[in-house]
């Protein structure tokens, strides 16, 4: 018995088959340039969310530790001091992690200077890969309270390398902040002279121009070598003492930047209000 | 039929992905390399509505762009120097954008607030 069936004949299925592909192809090109728009679209500035995001993530693994110590200290066997010695590695490893990404998210980040933090992040990572390795081995507490300690006197992961990514990346983004205003600042010179030509009075304006003008040159000299100054720091300066009075004037000098970059701000739409008054 | 009504989408979504595409430098800059706050202030430009021939001076006060010479209108006289000439309307004041700016003070923020909390939780052995 022959079974009859309605498939359409082959043609006419190719046919089909060709229609659907079209449709598809074609409203494949259409998302596609319809993304475009949005993807290109600058990103949001969600650092802030990010930063609370780790900073919780921190915390955790902080807690986690702590409680290992609490272990070892109500029981010293050395399983409980290799569990300290994995939480207190692992949690930095995550640490790197997270700074690495930083890194790649901070715009105004010089090649340069990423380059040279990824180095530090490479080699601490390496480092303390090789240390989790040695606590794997360790047959006695004296080894392991050796290790141990190698992990925050030979890395200095929170008090050195996280501070570096950081003001690293703090002193670059007031100088693109700096050159921005500065090119706003130019702009804003040709506003005037206009202005003037016009027949209006600049007087206000000018003397904003100015200011804002100062305070940018003022931010831009405050960090200029800041980064020089950081990246170079090690654990050994950090246990001799060298490290954190160079930090603290970094972060000072960063600090000062950025109340002369919202100065240089408001002097900037002080301008603008002086222009369109 | 199903090809046509693909390429009526397609039609469509491109027409709709220009109109809603953000103004870049490079459009609304009146010049190459000219940027978005001076070009804004820099007046009318040719080919837009209410611009008049380039027999027009532009509004733009910058000295170093005057009218191409030979560019003149025939249809124009040449300005009597006894025939005082008539100024042109000031351009509209678009202020710069400060936007991205912002955007990267309030990233000099985050940086340093990570610092301030960073060198708190080093831990030492007990």
């Amino acid at each position: 018995m022959t079974r009859t069936t309605n498939r359409p004949a082959p043609r006419t299925r190719t046919a089909r088959i060709a229609r659907i592909a079209g449709l598809l192809a074609a409203l494949g090109v259409a998302l596609t340039v319809a993304a475009a728009p949005v993807l290109a679209a600058p990103r949001p500035a969600t650092q802030a969310g990010a930063g609370q995001l780790a900073q919780a993530e921190e915390l955790t693994a902080r807690h986690r530790c702590a409680a290992a110590w609490r272990a070892a200290a109500a029981e010293p066997t050395v399983a409980n001091y290799q569990a300290v010695g994995f939480c207190e590695i692992d949690r930095r490893l995550a640490t790197i992690d997270r700074l690495g990404s930083a890194i790649e998210d901070a715009r105004a980040l010089t090649d340069d200077h990423q380059r040279a933090l990824e180095q530090i992040l490479d080699d601490a990572a390496t480092g303390l890969r090789e240390l989790r390795a040695e606590i794997e081995a360790d047959a006695s507490l004296a080894e392991l309270r050796e290790d141990i300690r190698s992990i925050f006197e030979d890395f200095r992961i929170y008090v050195l390398v996280v501070r570096q990514v950081w003001l690293v990346v703090a002193a670059d983004t007031v100088d693109a902040a700096g050159a921005a205003l500065g090119e706003t600042g130019a702009d804003l010179a040709v506003l005037i002279e206009r202005a003037e030509a016009a027949g209006q009075d600049v007087t206000e304006a000018v003397e904003h121009h100015a200011a804002m003008e100062a305070a940018v040159a003022a931010a831009l000299a405050a960090v200029d070598g800041v980064a020089d100054d950081v990246l170079p720091l090690t654990p050994a300066d950090w246990n001799d003492g060298t490290a954190g009075p160079i930090l603290r004037a970094a972060r000072q000098a960063i600090a000062d930047a950025r109340a002369d970059l919202r100065t240089a701000m408001t002097e900037a739409r002080q301008v603008v209000a002086a222009l369109a008054g | 039929m199903l090809t046509l009504a693909a390429l009526a989408v397609l039609a469509f979504t491109v027409v709709a992905a220009g109109c809603g595409r953000r103004p870049s430098a490079s459009v609304t800059s009146g010049a190459p390399g000219e940027s978005p706050a001076a070009s804004a202030a820099g007046g009318p430009v040719a080919g837009q509505p209410g611009v008049g021939s380039p027999s027009s001076p532009p509004a733009s006060a910058d000295a170093s762009t005057g009218p191409t010479p030979g560019a003149t209108d025939s249809a124009t006289p040449p300005p009597d120097a006894a025939t005082p000439v008539a100024t042109p309307a000031p351009a509209p004041f678009t202020p710069p954008d400060l936007t991205a700016i912002q955007h990267l003070l309030d990233e000099l923020d985050a940086a340093l607030g990570a610092d301030a909390t960073a060198g708190n939780d080093e831990g030492s052995v007990p």
